[in-house]
């Protein structure tokens, strides 16, 4: 492997890290807390720190998908290493390891916390919490490959092991172009989206904030009860917003160049509504006369609905109290989560789509064994490669799941918090079901189980082999 | 970098072969959008991972793939499969739905001399013809065997010659200045090649055997110089040996026989031999397998004065020629059509290699480059010369261009760059130090740097 690269890919993150902390250090300022100095202080030594890193040039330019791999998984955990120490020194989380937690969380948009109270946090840290929402959403490497030159073309393997979905294209010819028109795309949704809620009466903290942690399909709130007490104006444009930026970001490529049919026409977004449409239909019926009439219902279900699908993890009432159909319907959207190449977690639409048409394409075979069947997705034939990539990915997924809960039921919690629990983290979610419920959060849990579930979130969310290759000693080998 | 976003051009490639990922990745080291489609998605796979090009997966001939790819606004559609109807097909329905400049590969003798009224009937903007040209190369090799690569420029009014400095020539251990000035006859020394490195030399650099030089001269004072260099058993080449009866050594053959060279032909496949002998009837084409070598014995390869392999499969041709190194002293030529091995064929002794993606790669990005002209950079034409490791670009001098009327030596030029000749109307001077640029000039600088883009790129520290 070509560890110079890897290292001096590691310090520009570090870099871009360090220049993202002046922001929360700035809103220390803006509210005059001593606590911002913190985010100055750990900011200001990483970004000379990455100074130092990129001093030293690699000669050795090659880099290939394992060098991509290692580097997306060593820059996540790097980053939440470096992201945890402000909170500690600031006092706002006293524990190293809760800090680490609370900060995978926010990176890795799961949105999972340890935290009793949010609102007792300093300002600072509320707007750190919801803007590593924001970083995680789109990606740290897709953010340094946007802006900074990097080795060549071998960039795409780091663009595919930090983006969602079985496959990973490019939008336009070139990776740098590709990462940019992300970045924008993604920089003017969450400032719309700003200016929509500060419309709807949020003072502007709040709603940069709630907007980071949309954007990012996230779900780091600033508020105790999250969303529930935000006018109902705020609720559907969170709503709205959430379920928008689970949609691959393709499509709003293909909007803003005006191909609109080749845009409205992807699968995996008609898939993704038909699915959202679908659950609110089922669950308002399930649930609608514990409200005051159905439009009530319809939103605060909606709300639900999006806020789980797309793992964003936003509540705006307790869905514990609901009916059991209604909750299994809500967990296993927590598996299906959003669209490939969206800011969204789970295993993805188009995942689950190809699993549904290959079984049907098996199911075919066993009455036709001589016929031969194509898996088509998006119009196109799903290559062999893809599908054998994508059966792995779910078996690996299972075991990694049943190996965490085996893990956490150390803690000797019932069984419905340890599995959505691990469901939540997993999928990016954030809050799961019982005791990990929208008004629970993960406190509880063992310094062992929190790192489980932390390695979940990572492994969520950077679907599992770039993390699992870090472990796997062939790495490492000449 | 950033400051000509407007000066790239969009560029789809249709093919993803050999010829295509060539062209691809030659492009997109110009730093141009670059998409490509191919059936494979295999090969888009391997050309999306190791180069910064966009893949498209489907027929290139069909209006809805080529719409993925952005037709509509491309500036220009390259068709390099293998068959030329398709390429033609691509090109066609290119010209209907855009308004992209389209070139197209179309390499099948039976076409050569319908070219123009293709070209015309289907608006495109050139045709390719990568065997042919490579055709053209191989037998301008064996009219100088000693070169191991010959370009011509300015029209082919100068010649670079690539040769090899044998063991115990007179230029071993002598800096450049000194043969300059032991030799009378105009010629320049612009590039060195040393192992894998190439080098644009000063006056004090000091040559040793082995060392590849390059000539630009014109024909008859290079021809003097090589002939003063001695290289060793290579005269006028009067029969030649061709392996393998495809389209190369079809354009060959006739080529060679045109100059009254004697042409032997071998393939193994009885059809390829009719159908040679029926289009080039004065060639001797045998159907034999030429791996054998008792074969190629038989067939007096001792006595040939050129070999060259031109055989579909890049092993045997590397193979055969090291056996005709080996047992003979004739000219070699093999081509290597894997553009990935020339780093491994150079340290082979197999003559001269040649491969059609090199030459394709030159014209199309001649032609991107002439096309962007026109919006900017003043490079008239570009030629790429030691293995695509050097570029020769031919400059224009414009109007009160500030380095008119100042001798070469006195210029501040950069390192790596070298003024080789000056054409003042029409008049070819190969450049010294005290030679002169005048306005309205074209002259040829070679170098090894990238991105020079103006004349006045190459002054300044």
């Amino acid at each position: 492997m070509n560890i110079p690269v890897v290292v001096y890919i590691l310090g520009r993150v570090m870099q871009v890290e360090g220049a993202f902390m002046l922001l929360p250090a700035f809103v220390g300022l803006l509210y005059k807390e001593t606590a911002g100095l913190s985010f100055l202080l750990v900011g200001g030594i990483e970004f000379l720190a990455g100074l130092l890193i990129i001093l030293k040039k690699p000669e050795n330019k090659s880099f290939f998908a394992k060098e991509g791999f290692v580097t997306v998984s060593l820059s996540w955990i790097l980053l939440a290493i470096i992201g945890a120490l402000p909170y500690v020194l600031n006092g706002d989380i006293p524990h190293y390891l809760d800090a680490l937690f609370e900060t995978v969380s926010g990176f890795t948009t799961t949105g999972a916390s340890i935290l009793g109270s949010v609102e007792a946090l300093n300002q600072c840290s509320k707007f750190w919490r919801c803007f590593s929402n924001w970083i995680g959403g789109m990606g740290v490497l897709v953010f340094v490959l946007s802006i900074l030159p990097l080795a060549g073309a071998q960039n795409i393997y780091l663009m595919k092991a930090e983006s969602p979905g079985p496959t990973v294209g490019k939008l336009v010819p070139k990776v740098k172009s590709t990462a940019a028109n992300l970045y924008k795309i993604y920089c003017g949704m969450t400032l719309i989206e700003v200016v929509l809620l500060l419309l709807g009466g949020l003072d502007g903290f709040s709603a940069i904030t709630m907007s980071f942690a949309t954007a990012g399909t996230g779900g780091f709130g600033i508020l105790n009860s999250s969303c529930l007490e935000y006018s109902p104006y705020v609720q559907v444009v969170i709503t709205i917003f959430m379920i928008l930026f689970a949609v691959n970001f393709s499509v709003y490529y293909l909007l803003l160049t005006k191909r609109f049919r080749q845009a409205f026409g992807c699968e995996e977004m008609r898939w993704f509504f038909a699915i959202i449409i679908v659950a609110v239909i089922a669950i308002t019926l399930n649930v609608w006369d514990m409200f005051d009439g159905v439009g009530e219902a319809v939103r605060h279900v909606a709300f639900t609905v999006g806020s789980l699908m797309t793992s964003t993890g936003f509540s705006t009432v307790d869905y514990n109290m609901w009916p059991e159909f209604s909750k299994t319907i809500l967990l296993m959207l927590m598996f299906v989560g959003a669209c490939a190449g969206s800011t969204g977690g789970g295993m993805k639409v188009s995942r689950m789509v190809i699993y549904l048409k290959s079984v049907k394409k098996m199911i075919e075979q066993y009455i036709h064994p001589r016929s031969i069947k194509i898996v088509k997705f998006e119009g196109k034939q799903v290559e062999h490669e893809v599908v054998r990539g994508i059966n792995m990915f779910l078996i690996t997924y299972i075991f990694l799941f049943a190996v965490s809960v085996l893990l956490i039921s150390f803690d000797n919690f019932g069984f419905t918090t340890n599995f959505s629990a691990v469901a939540a983290t997993i999928n990016n979610t954030g809050p799961g079901l019982e005791m990990v419920g929208p008004s629970g959060n993960y406190a509880m849990f063992s310094p062992l189980s929190k790192m489980v579930l932390a390695f979940d979130m990572l492994a969520g969310r950077l679907e599992i082999f770039p993390l699992l290759l870090l472990f796997a000693p062939t790495t490492y080998k000449r | 970098m950033e400051d000509n976003e407007d000066n790239i051009m969009k560029i789809i490639i249709v093919g993803c072969g050999k010829v295509g990922y060539a062209v691809a990745k030659a492009l997109a080291a110009e730093q141009q959008d670059v998409v490509v489609i191919d059936r494979s998605a295999e090969r888009i796979e391997n050309v999306t991972n190791t180069v910064d090009v966009m893949g498209v997966v489907g027929n290139g001939a069909s209006f809805k793939v080529q719409s993925e790819a952005g037709v509509q606004n491309a500036d220009i559609l390259i068709a390099v499969t293998e068959s030329d109807e398709v390429n033609l097909l691509c090109c066609m329905i290119a010209r209907k739905t855009g308004r992209s400049h389209t070139i197209a590969r179309v390499s099948d003798p039976v076409y050569m001399s319908e070219i123009p009224y293709i070209k015309k009937e289907l608006g495109l903007a050139m045709t390719l013809n990568p065997e042919a040209a490579t055709a053209g190369d191989i037998t301008r090799l064996c009219k100088m065997p000693a070169a191991i690569e010959i370009d011509t420029f300015v029209k082919g009014h100068v010649e670079i010659l690539k040769v090899e400095i044998p063991e115990g020539c007179f230029l071993h251990h002598q800096t450049i200045s000194d043969v300059m000035r032991g030799f009378r006859e105009a010629v320049l020394i612009c590039a060195v090649e040393r192992g894998d490195e190439v080098i644009i030399p000063q006056g004090d650099f000091m040559l040793l055997s082995g060392d590849r030089i390059a000539i630009v001269g014109n024909q008859k004072s290079s021809a003097e110089f090589v002939k003063k260099m001695g290289i060793p058993g290579l005269g006028r080449v009067r029969s030649a040996i061709l392996v393998g009866a495809g389209k190369i050594s079809e354009y060959v053959a006739k080529a060679m026989i045109r100059q009254g060279i004697h042409v032997k032909v071998f393939d193994s496949d009885r059809e390829k031999c009719e159908h040679f002998s029926v289009e080039v009837p004065e060639a001797v084409v045998i159907h034999a397998d030429a791996s054998k070598p008792e074969v190629l014995s038989e067939e007096g390869l001792e006595r040939a004065d050129a070999f060259a392999t031109l055989t579909s499969s890049d092993e045997l041709n590397v193979l055969l020629s090291l056996y005709a190194k080996k047992y003979s002293k004739c000219k070699v030529v093999t081509m290597v059509n894997h553009s990935n091995y020339a780093g491994v064929t150079k340290a082979l002794d197999i003559g001269s290699v040649m491969s059609l993606q090199n030459i394709t790669t030159e014209y199309i990005v001649q032609y991107v480059r002439a096309m962007q002209n026109s919006q900017g950079s003043n490079v008239e034409t570009l030629y790429r010369i030691m293995d695509n490791k050097v570029d020769a670009l031919e400059f224009v001098i414009g109007e009160n261009c500030p380095i008119c009327n100042i001798p070469l030596q006195d210029l501040h030029v950069k390192q790596d760059i070298l003024v080789s000749c000056i054409n003042h109307l029409g008049k070819i001077e190969i450049a010294n130090g005290q030679s002169v640029v005048q306005e309205g000039d074209t002259v040829v600088v070679v170098t090894t740097r990238e991105g020079l883009r103006d004349i006045m790129d190459m002054v300044g520290k």
